[in-house]
């Protein structure tokens, strides 16, 4: 397995794409990151006329580790995209079957190299919550909790890209298909109207999920949501690897 | 049946087993969880005070929120916040947004004319708490369940610092405290009445003033001695 | 070593390999011949692991390709036809992830890689990427990739195509020292390749085998013509029809080579037939001059030719009746 970790990531690496990936988000996020502080200046300079003085890490930190999540849905699935597409299209694949390697081998090498890359990717972002922390004080157990709810929800996102790519042998259908179920998982609540479902299953949208994790409290049915979904996909994207083989 | 068709069946019948494994777990997580409030002023969780009392409700209790329906701030803020109670005891506890606008008959039911209180209804009692926050609603669930008012009495006739007034030796203070508690203060001159009342929650001595009394009076005490600080 | 049992698949209607049973000794070098569409590719992919029969069994020392898959895998090289590498990564690069994945212990790897590139001579494209490399040099990479594990089977199929004849009989040269030490299969439509490194044949037409044998056994078997080549200066069409004219022969195709001194022909006679002395002194009693004249080893290409159209006439004589 660590073959196919160490030949995924030098791929991603000699690709021009990951690179611009990794760049534009971390672009769009220092974007982000400086305007909400901004923001979020003025709003602790209106609020010290008030009777609650305003707390960055309430009111600043939350919604900006959310947004860098929803950020995440729109990078994500050009990273997963190529995992077992163009393989399948090279027929690089067809090889790699005959090779003593399990499906479930191959997959997790896949997968650990992905999430090595949107892992170092946050761990860039942290250099603005760094510049944050000296301009106001910052609860970090909080932030690290917030940085573990987004790396868990790259794992589950970036599982449901690689079970999309194993589908197809076009890299544009698998990206395709993983943005429409990202969104989907996304916003999954609204579609329950009358509460019956989250009742018996929690939210299901990976975004209110997020929230809570961005606020500091670890709640074992946060954790368990995105680590089942991942498990979930990863499971999926075995059964399709193995049904490669008997489509011929 | 060929191995091709025996696959595509077991693969079907594992997918769909996939995902009611995933449902399972995502039900048994909601069940048993646990939460761990890291914020620095646990600004997420429920004082242990809070968690007992709504614990040892022994009546169900319905938490009425009325919240302008505009004001998603507040209404999310309610949510968590009553969705807390609710964690801890969910056979117990259970709770509504309501907008007074929408619904006037029920505001008016319940005198609420402004927006952001709760009104706490148990069988035919309710309570308020003015203000959709933790202190104030713990309390209201306090003076609910025990509608009887609970009676301090405070032994006088021996010397016995009074209760009312500003002396800086007067128990004012701690009766107020009291009061905020739920317990509703008045004098008792023990050799006057010669017996504790039957609705005596607890008595509060003065130490300094007990010197005379030797016996203790007829009557059970009930829970708690309270002592003065 | 190998041993393959009423092999067959199916896809959907289609079968593509129909029962197909033989043994491969330890040691050997056995050729799958046939035309395209014939099983080659698809046998072999079941011998490999890549999808299980419809029905049958092979075992591949000893183990066997469903059941044991694993095991089987780890014995096995396999150069698929397209030879599917990938681009972005150097030769050197691609072999040492080739063994890894391999499970080429980890002590023995670097060596691994280094003979590899040794026995199929990619020294001079070592730190090159592979998208960049010449199409004999593929070739070659996929075949390193293949034996890097040093494995006691060796599935290639179509080792050769597309390469040129330089290039061709490198390869060659390089699959008979791996027959030395391992066990091959190799599948071709080229005929001479058949007959230059295997030890047995088998030819597989429509996904069913015709004939197992040795190449001399073949040709001992099935050779119906000889042929013999002629190189003769004068006028073309005298010497054409005058060749025609010696008892026995068969056919006079004249072949044609440019820059050659004269004319060439080739002169069809039944097997056992050794005309070459009569054709020599009718060019000289004509006053033509013989420039050459030499006995063609039958080829294999006749003998396949032979064994379809025998297929051929069965289904046709079947039809008939």
């Amino acid at each position: 397995m660590i073959a196919v970790f160490n030949r995924e990531l030098k791929a991603y690496f000699s690709s021009i794409l990951a690179w611009v990936l990794v760049a534009v988000y971390l672009l769009i996020v220092g974007f982000i990151v400086a305007f909400s502080i901004e923001d979020f200046a003025d709003i602790s300079m209106a609020a010290m006329q008030g009777a609650r003085p305003a707390s960055a890490m309430e009111q600043l930190v939350p919604p900006l580790l959310t947004t860098m999540g929803f950020l995440l849905l729109f990078f994500l699935p050009l990273l997963t995209m190529r995992l077992f597409a163009e393989e399948r299209r090279s027929g690089t694949l067809d090889l790699l079957l005959t090779y003593p390697l399990t499906e479930a081998q191959i997959l997790a090498g896949k997968f650990m190299a992905a999430l090595t890359v949107v892992g170092m990717m946050l761990a860039f972002t942290l250099s603005g919550f760094v510049m944050l922390g000296r301009l106001t004080p910052l609860d970090w157990p909080v932030l690290g909790i917030g940085y573990l709810g987004l790396l868990l929800l790259s794992a589950a996102f970036l599982a449901f890209g690689m079970w999309a790519s194993s589908l197809t042998s076009s890299q544009l259908v698998a990206a395709v298909v993983t943005y429409g179920g990202l969104l989907m998982l996304w916003i999954l609540s609204g579609v329950d109207r009358s509460g019956a479902l989250k009742e018996r299953f929690g939210d299901l949208s990976a975004l209110a999920h997020l929230t809570n994790l961005t606020k500091g409290v670890l709640d074992t049915q946060d954790l368990v949501y995105f680590l089942a979904l991942a498990a979930l996909f990863l499971f999926l994207t075995a059964r399709v690897l193995e049904s490669r083989k008997w489509r011929g | 049946m060929t191995a091709k068709t025996r696959f595509a069946i077991s693969t079907i019948l594992s997918v769909l087993l996939a995902l009611g494994i995933f449902l399972v777990v995502l039900m048994i997580s909601r069940q048993n969880n646990h939460k761990w409030d890291l914020t620095r002023n646990q600004r997420f969780s429920l004082s242990q005070q809070s968690l007992d009392v709504v614990r040892d409700l022994k009546e169900p209790v319905e938490a009425l929120a009325f919240l302008a329906e505009t004001d998603d701030a507040s209404r999310q803020a309610a949510n968590e916040l009553l969705g807390n109670y609710k964690l801890a005891a969910p056979e117990k506890f259970s709770f509504q947004l309501v907008d007074p606008r929408k619904s006037p008959l029920l505001a008016r039911k319940h005198d609420v004319r402004m927006p952001g209180q709760v009104i706490l209804v148990s069988g035919s009692q309710t309570q308020r708490s003015t203000a959709v926050a933790e202190e104030e609603l713990t309390n209201a669930l306090l003076r609910l369940s025990d509608q009887a008012e609970k009676k301090v009495y405070f032994l006088s006739g021996h010397g016995e610092r009074a209760i009312e007034g500003s002396d800086p030796e007067a128990l004012a203070r701690f009766q107020g405290g009291l009061a905020a508690e739920g317990f509703k203060g008045s004098v008792l001159n023990l050799l006057q009445a010669k017996q504790v009342p039957s609705d005596a929650a607890c008595r509060a001595a003065d130490p300094e003033g007990l010197a005379a009394e030797r016996r203790p009076p007829a009557g059970d005490l009930g829970t708690g001695d309270r002592r003065p600080s | 070593m190998i041993s393959a049992d009423r092999l067959t698949k199916r896809f959907g209607d289609h079968t593509v390999v129909d029962s197909v049973t033989f043994e491969v000794e330890k040691g050997e070098i056995l050729g799958f011949l046939g035309p395209n569409a014939a099983g080659k590719t698809t046998t072999m992919k079941m011998l490999t692991c890549y999808f299980p029969p419809s029905d049958g069994t092979a075992r591949i020392a000893g183990f066997d390709v469903v059941a044991e898959s694993l095991q089987v895998r780890r014995m096995i090289g396999f150069l698929p036809e397209n030879v599917p590498l990938y681009p972005e990564m150097t030769v050197r690069e691609y072999l040492e992830f080739a063994a890894a994945a391999k499970s080429v212990p980890h002590a023995d790897r670097r060596q691994a890689v280094t003979q590899a590139l040794d026995r199929c001579n990619l020294g001079e494209v070592e730190s090159q990427l592979i998208g960049t490399i010449s199409r004999g040099f593929r070739q070659r990479v996929g075949l390193g990739q293949a034996i890097i594990n040093n494995p006691p089977v060796l599935i290639l199929d179509e080792p050769t195509v597309g390469l040129d004849p330089a290039q061709i009989r490198d390869i060659r040269e390089l699959i008979k020292e791996l027959g030395r030490t391992s066990t091959v299969i190799l599948s071709t439509h080229i005929l001479p390749e058949v007959s230059l490194t295997c030890n047995r044949v088998v030819i597989l037409h429509k996904g069913r085998i015709r004939e197992v044998d040795t190449p001399e056994n073949l040709t001992a078997k099935l050779q119906t013509v000889n042929t013999v080549r002629l190189q003769v200066r004068g006028a073309q069409e005298e010497v054409h029809a005058a060749l025609g004219q010696v008892q026995g022969v068969q056919n006079v195709t004249r072949l044609e080579e440019p820059g050659s001194d004269g004319v060439l022909f080739r002169v069809q006679v039944p097997r056992d037939l050794d005309v070459r002395g009569e054709l020599s002194r009718l060019i000289v009693q004509k006053g033509w001059d013989l420039l050459e004249l030499h006995s063609e080893g039958v080829s294999l290409e006749e003998i396949f030719l032979n064994v379809v159209q025998r297929e051929v006439e069965t289904n046709q004589g079947g039809e008939a009746s």
